[in-house]
């Protein structure tokens, strides 16, 4: 019962979306409808509550392993623990579309329930885009993906979830992924209210902020999580292998972040305006094209979920409206809302600009490698694959000027500064930046690009540094560092720093980790050993296991170095409920390294012989730790109190 | 200059033409990725009613098509009437996972029989061999035992057809 109940509230969230989308226009004028602003924020209210409750009971649904209903039969079995019951609700495609849309409904009622902040007119705005938004991913679920279709007769057993989504970290990778992506439908929509208006104002890029930088930090840890998951889980040794979907992933991440330093420069500097608008609508609708390359299985991937042509159809008709309408909306209102001031190449607003060209050119050689296999097969029809040293090429020499452009950036102010100013503010930092490189290159060499990596890190961190000490000192002398001037910079700049020194820690460790790390693969028995970087290896034995709902058969491994000694497990599990194995590596830590063996199938059957794969991973953790930090610095920035003059107060201009 | 403003329309709009012929114009029948296809059907150890013959020397030298389904798997009735529509035509076997004789019974007198034989697997344990995600599944062999085609899921009239006329030539059938 409880079931139809969720499937008619799903329903009827529809039928007030259309409803609202329908009165909202004056037909006659072709204009909208302001008087109905009241019974629209009602309806809105209503239709949101109703999905949040409708994805709710999908959920119990889960939990009560109710086999009657098709997509818990499918997705779901009765002995697995309880979190991944729960978890299995949003493991597949019709699940977490729902949690897609109720994501989105919170992020809705957040928005009603600031609402009194901003103007009526704007507001309207903004809530008809999300309707149209709501209306067409409603669609799209019970049309063509609906969860709570029932099945008869009922089955006693469901078919279980992937096994390797049977994982914590899995369990909470696709919410905080989803809620960065939905996240961005606010800015989006703000974007279209704006462009509607005919006006971007400072107070604008000050209303939208907070929203862009909570998404953005949802989507940092999100895809942390993610590349920490694949890291361990998949066995696969690494922690980013330019997957298509992963791609897609970070597209809308590298330009969420272009927005953020964008719509500073809005904020600041009242420039940038229809770029900041584009990027809005662009990086809104990066998730939509991730959406519908996932969901159409169009690309192959780990991640391709279950592919129907007929969702691929009606999420790409879907993109083409929302997208098109969006794109010519700004090409037609672009000229009325750019000013023609100018912007000045040396001052914080220049680099920043730079920066956001190298950023939205790396997203770009990206989106190109991602399709490109799609454009060379509707060409020429034949199927060829783009890999990671695509990537690699094209991306990291833009990347590298970016990050030596926030640097400069950091150090520069708003407005224009003359080169000599630069000059005095900069010269210790480079100085600084020349000692610790040389320092580092004669203890310990490497190839050039792993140098290359380390300068930018310790770029980033000097640069911090010496703004942070040319805030405290006055006249720029290090004699007159003023320590109780700590206190005066302002929250959001130290979560400016913050987001930057966790760059920089990123930085450190993909080029420490890629520097150091060693690895080796072969065909071992029980009893014989390997020698790798400082470790002695030996596979002493093999155990053989029945869990709750798997079979585990663990290798056990003694490693010796510098004679302390302990013990690495690596299983192999067979799930029985779906047939499926797969491999949890034996992963031994201290806190930077990581020492991480893979045990795999018995080959040919009873000979004992299996291939073991070890890996080293010097300071790697520094990767994950630095996507982190940059997070933190996200969270400093937002619950900084300058924005509650946009966010929770109320607007000093009006909108 | 004034174009410029229109390139992001443009651009998206191109590569939205691209999606939409990928879609239309799809490969079909591009198997679904598994290590198993074009190798010889694995050696299981799972046997007829009353244990009277094992299902590798029962499909030497035959090309057939084995389907794995069970009485408790709601996708399987569904797909029931597409195999009885074939079971003239071609060799269809069948694999009850992890089922009891007597259920298998009761759910072929209720449904009819497309099988020429149904082998055991009650445990579930050999099953594994073959990489099995869910019931139902089948598998289209040719005569030496190789696997041609996978499907995993619920087959249709439609889809039977394709993967029989794609795979199932007039030579290697039967």
């Amino acid at each position: 019962m409880l079931i139809e109940l969720a499937h008619i509230f799903l329903i009827i969230s529809f039928l007030l979306f259309s409803l609202q989308i329908f009165i909202s226009i004056d037909y006659a004028n072709f204009k909208l409808r302001y008087s109905v602003f009241d019974p629209i924020k009602k309806l809105s209210i209503i239709s949101f509550i109703l999905i949040v409750f409708a994805f709710l009971i999908l959920i119990i649904g889960y939990v009560n392993s109710d086999f009657s209903v098709l997509n818990v039969y499918n997705n779901s079995h009765s002995n697995k623990p309880l979190i991944y019951k729960i978890s299995g609700t949003w493991g597949n495609h019709e699940g977490s579309l729902l949690m897609w849309l109720s994501i989105l409904s919170i992020y809705g009622l957040v928005f009603i329930s600031l609402i009194k902040r901003v103007s009526k007119s704007f507001s309207f705005k903004v809530l008809f885009t999300l309707g149209i938004v709501n209306a067409g991913f409603i669609a799209f679920t019970i049309f063509t993906s609906n969860p709570f279709i029932r099945t008869f007769p009922v089955p006693e057993e469901g078919l279980g979830l992937n096994p390797v989504l049977q994982d914590p970290g899995l369990a909470f990778h696709p919410p905080l992924l989803y809620m960065g992506y939905v996240g961005l439908t606010i800015p989006f929509s703000f974007a279209i209210a704006a462009l509607l208006e005919g006006e971007v104002s400072s107070s604008w890029a000050k209303l939208v902020r907070p929203w862009i930088l909570a998404s953005w930090i949802f989507l940092t840890l999100g895809i942390t999580l993610g590349s920490w998951w694949a890291y361990y889980e998949l066995g696969w040794g690494g922690w980013w292998f330019w997957d298509p979907v992963e791609n897609v992933s970070l597209l809308p991440w590298l330009l969420t972040t272009a927005l953020l330093h964008s719509v500073r420069v809005t904020e600041k500097r009242d420039r940038l305006k229809g770029w900041t608008i584009l990027l809005a609508i662009l990086s809104f609708s990066l998730t939509l094209l991730g959406t519908f390359i996932v969901r159409s299985g169009l690309l192959t991937s780990v991640h391709a979920f279950a592919s129907d042509p007929a969702r691929g159809i009606f999420i790409l008709s879907f993109l083409v409206l929302i997208t098109a309408g969006s794109l010519l909306l700004y090409a037609t209102k672009l000229e009325k809302i750019e000013n023609k001031k100018s912007i000045y190449l040396i001052s914080r607003e220049g680099g920043l600009l730079l920066n956001n060209i190298f950023l939205c050119a790396s997203a770009t050689t990206i989106l190109i490698g991602t399709l490109w296999p799609l454009i060379i097969e509707i060409i020429t029809g034949t199927d060829i694959s783009v890999g990671a040293p695509y990537f690699k090429i094209v991306f990291l020499p833009l990347i590298f000027p970016a990050i030596f452009l926030s640097g400069v950036s950091i150090n520069l102010n708003w407005k224009k500064t003359h080169l000599e100013d630069i000059y005095n503010k900069i010269w210790k930092l480079i100085a600084i930046l020349l000692f610790f490189i040389t320092i580092y290159y004669f203890l310990f060499g490497g190839p050039l690009l792993i140098l290359l990596g380390v300068a930018a890190s310790l770029w980033l961190f000097t640069s911090i540094l010496n703004d942070f000490l040319n805030k405290l000192m006055e006249k720029s002398k290090f004699s007159k560092i003023k320590f109780y001037r700590v206190k005066k910079i302002r929250l959001s700049t130290y979560g400016m720093y913050l987001a930057h020194l966790g760059v920089g820690v990123f930085i450190l460790g993909v080029s420490l980790s890629e520097g150091m790390k060693t690895y080796y693969e072969g065909v071992k028995t029980v009893g014989s050993s390997v020698q790798l970087s400082k470790f002695d290896i030996k596979f002493e034995k093999l155990e053989r296991l029945k869990k709750e709902n798997w079979l585990s058969e663990t290798g056990i491994f003694s490693v010796e170095r510098n004679e302390a000694s302990f013990q690495i497990k690596a299983e192999r599990r067979i799930y029985l409920d779906t047939g499926m194995p797969s491999s949890e590596a034996g992963i031994k830590r201290n806190f930077f390294s990581h020492l991480y063996i893979v045990m795999g199938q018995e080959q040919p059957a009873g000979s004992g012989k299996r291939v073991i794969r070890v890996y080293h991973n010097p300071n790697i953790i520094l990767i994950w730790l630095g996507s982190i930090i940059m997070a933190f610095g996200g969270v400093l920035s937002l619950i900084d109190g300058k924005f509650k003059s946009g966010f929770l107060r109320k607007p000093r201009t009006k909108l | 200059m004034n174009f410029i403003k229109y390139i992001p329309l443009i651009f998206f709009v191109t590569i939205s033409i691209f999606f939409y012929n990928k879609i239309k114009y799809k490969k079909n029948l591009e198997p679904l990725s598994s290590a198993l296809i074009k190798k010889k059907f694995p050696q299981l150890n799972i046997y007829g009613i009353n244990n009277e013959v094992d299902i590798n020397s029962y499909i030497k030298n035959r090309s057939v098509i084995i389907n794995i389904f069970a009485s408790w798997c709601g996708p399987c009735r569904i797909e029931h009437k597409v195999l009885k529509r074939f079971s003239t035509e071609y060799n269809i076997i069948g694999i009850a996972y992890k089922d009891s004789q007597k259920n298998i019974n009761n759910f072929l007198d209720d449904l009819g029989n497309p099988y020429e034989k149904v082998f055991f697997d009650s445990s579930g344990i050999e099953s594994i061999n073959l990489g099995l995600y869910g019931v139902p599944e089948t598998f289209f062999l040719d005569k030496e035992s190789i696997i041609l085609y996978k499907h995993v899921g619920p087959i249709n009239e439609e889809e039977f057809k394709k993967i029989t006329s794609k795979f199932f030539t007039n030579t290697n059938l039967r």
